[in-house]
């Protein structure tokens, strides 16, 4: 039931998996752990007071990770949830189960609805050691408003919660290449020079692990960039408005079998003459796979087939080279247009229209 | 004795079971040397059976189309003319619900190794579920090889593997070596290739 946060995959909420793939990519993670549903039986409690022991004295932060699909927008419900500075295993029982609770609330049905997925999903809740930052906040790898290819830096001393949830105003710099632009003189900065660069370097190296561009929650502390959370920016300049912010709409949804978010471009492989079509980086998309797919399936970025289930040979293979796979997706070769940008969640299996881009085609 | 299948169709038949190999590894699968296995690919890429492609700098070969329905016409032709064809569809029938567990045991032992999976597979575990469709194995071959003796190797390789994954868990469900689900997922399809059925 409680599964180490550096085993978390796509099963654990989106932003569980991310974090768990920090960690296994060997980002600073704080220590933690994920309750799988906690809102069903309560065989996770008898299990926490050993868990907790072995993360070490401190206090802990508590945070629901939510199935769906994790934006800015989208977890802003999950941040009225979140705990800081819980201490005893009491105070962590009862902040897990107001987690838990949360993926039943308003917020999170109506973004349920809008992404047309089923709503009252089990909330996995992430238990992890608090940092004692000297400095905390966001960054971007993309100018959240312009789009520019700019690393945007907020951060505020101490914690952090108040960047995230908007209550000060942080500091701001923006890192362009080697350009460093950062707050006015009169202000004594949070941040050095060589820890904006740090944090800078961070955040591309996520961004290229993902695939996507990302929205960080970080901390720094110990002279140590810590990750707190990951998550790709799904909204583009050009779909401020708020009907249209939320993530890319699904264009094809099918089975889970093997966990990982990537973005790739779609190729359609309709039989064995094709496959000199394929390029590595593409995302596979197929009726199913036999030994001849092997060689495509160890150069995609993803793959999505429109048989089979968990069990079946692409899935398997498909785990064993650690790409996300979406198997038994109805007419994924007709609806999903070759070239077409997408991202494959292989833990919700979802196959997402790119940022930027809708299902015209 | 049994059927033996000749040269150019053995060639032709591993490399649509391996799915994509160089010509050592065809050779090797097949028994025959290497030079004679050349011309046989050769032969079939004249025909436009097989393509050479080159993934990654790797060269290897793989079956078009054209070579894939070529294979499985020679290969009904061969079942019908050894009177196997009853025989192996039996067979097919006893492989399935062991495939479901070999594929349950590879997926289960997959998931305990990313952290998921309720209960939890141990490795010892999943090693000794594998025992029974390995031993059952060795049954399904004997019956295959009394009537076709290309079949012949699976049994071997398979249990190899297996004794392997203990020290090794990578000859569980590793793509780079002959694992067990490697092996597994070679039989089945051949099974599917020599029925002429549709995954």
């Amino acid at each position: 039931m409680l599964i180490p946060l550096r085993a978390a995959d796509g099963r654990c909420g989106a932003k569980a998996a991310n974090l768990g793939r920090l960690l296994r990519a060997g980002f600073d993670v704080p220590a933690g752990f994920v309750i799988g549903g906690p809102g069903g039986d309560d065989g996770w409690v008898r299990e926490l007071e050993s868990a907790l022991l072995d993360l070490g004295p401190g206090s802990f932060a508590v945070r629901s990770s939510a199935p769906a699909e994790d934006s800015r927008q989208a977890s802003f419900a999950g941040q009225l949830d979140t705990t800081l500075g819980a201490s005893t295993t009491a105070q962590v029982v009862e902040a897990v189960r107001r987690s838990a609770g949360s993926g039943a609330g308003p917020a999170v049905l109506g973004y349920a609805a809008r992404t047309g997925q089923a709503a009252g999903a089990v909330v996995s809740v992430i238990v992890q050691v608090m940092v004692d930052p000297e400095a905390a906040g966001v960054l971007f790898t993309r100018h959240p408003l312009s789009g520019a290819d700019q690393v945007v830096i907020e951060a505020a001393g101490g914690l952090g919660d108040k960047v995230v949830d908007g209550t000060v105003t942080p500091q701001a710099w923006t890192v362009d290449g080697g350009r460093v632009a950062g707050p006015g003189p009169a202000e004594a900065p949070v941040l050095s020079r060589a820890q904006v660069l740090a944090l800078a370097r961070t955040g591309r190296r996520i961004e290229a692990m993902f695939g996507l561009p990302q929205d960080v929650e970080w901390a720094v502390a110990g002279g140590k960039v810590w990750i707190l959370q990951a998550r790709p920016i799904t909204t583009s300049p050009l779909e401020a408005a708020p009907v249209a912010s939320g993530p890319g709409m699904v264009l094809v949804r099918g089975t889970p079998a093997s966990p990982g978010v990537t973005l790739g471009p779609v190729r359609v492989i309709t039989g064995l003459d094709d496959v000199d079509r394929f390029r590595a980086g593409d995302v596979l998309v197929c009726r199913t796979t036999s030994p001849a797919w092997t060689p495509l399936l160890a150069r995609a970025t993803a793959v999505v087939t429109e048989v089979g289930g968990m069990l079946a040979h692409a899935a398997i293979v498909a785990r064993e080279f650690g790409i996300p796979a979406v198997v038994a997706a109805p007419g994924a070769m007709t609806t999903l247009a070759d070239g077409q940008r997408v991202v494959v969640d292989g833990g919700a299996g979802t196959v997402t229209a790119a940022t930027g881009e809708t299902s015209s085609r | 004795m049994s059927h033996q299948t000749p040269a150019d169709v053995l060639v032709l038949h591993a490399v649509r079971t391996l799915g994509y190999g160089d010509t050592a590894r065809i050779a090797g699968r097949t028994g025959l040397p290497e030079d004679e296995v050349a011309g046989h690919l050769l032969d079939a890429q004249a025909r436009g059976w097989a393509a050479h492609h080159s993934f990654a700098g790797e060269g290897g070969w793989s079956l078009t189309e054209a070579g894939k329905a070529q294979g499985e016409r020679l290969l009904a032709a061969e079942l019908d003319g050894a009177g196997a064809r009853a025989a192996v569809e039996e067979v097919y029938r006893d492989f399935l619900p062991l495939n479901e567990v070999v594929a349950a045991v590879c997926t289960a032992w997959q998931l305990a190794a990313m952290g998921v999976g309720e209960p939890a597979m141990t490795l010892a575990k999943a090693v000794t579920t594998l025992q029974g469709p390995a031993t059952a194995l060795a049954g399904v071959e004997a019956r295959l090889t009394a009537r076709l003796d290309r079949f012949v190797g699976y049994h071997h390789r398979f249990a190899t593997a297996l004794s392997r994954a203990g020290d090794e868990p990578a000859w569980i469900t590793g793509t780079d070596r002959d694992s067990c689900h490697r092996v597994w997922f070679e039989l089945h399809e051949d099974l599917i290739a020599t029925l002429g059925l549709v995954r």
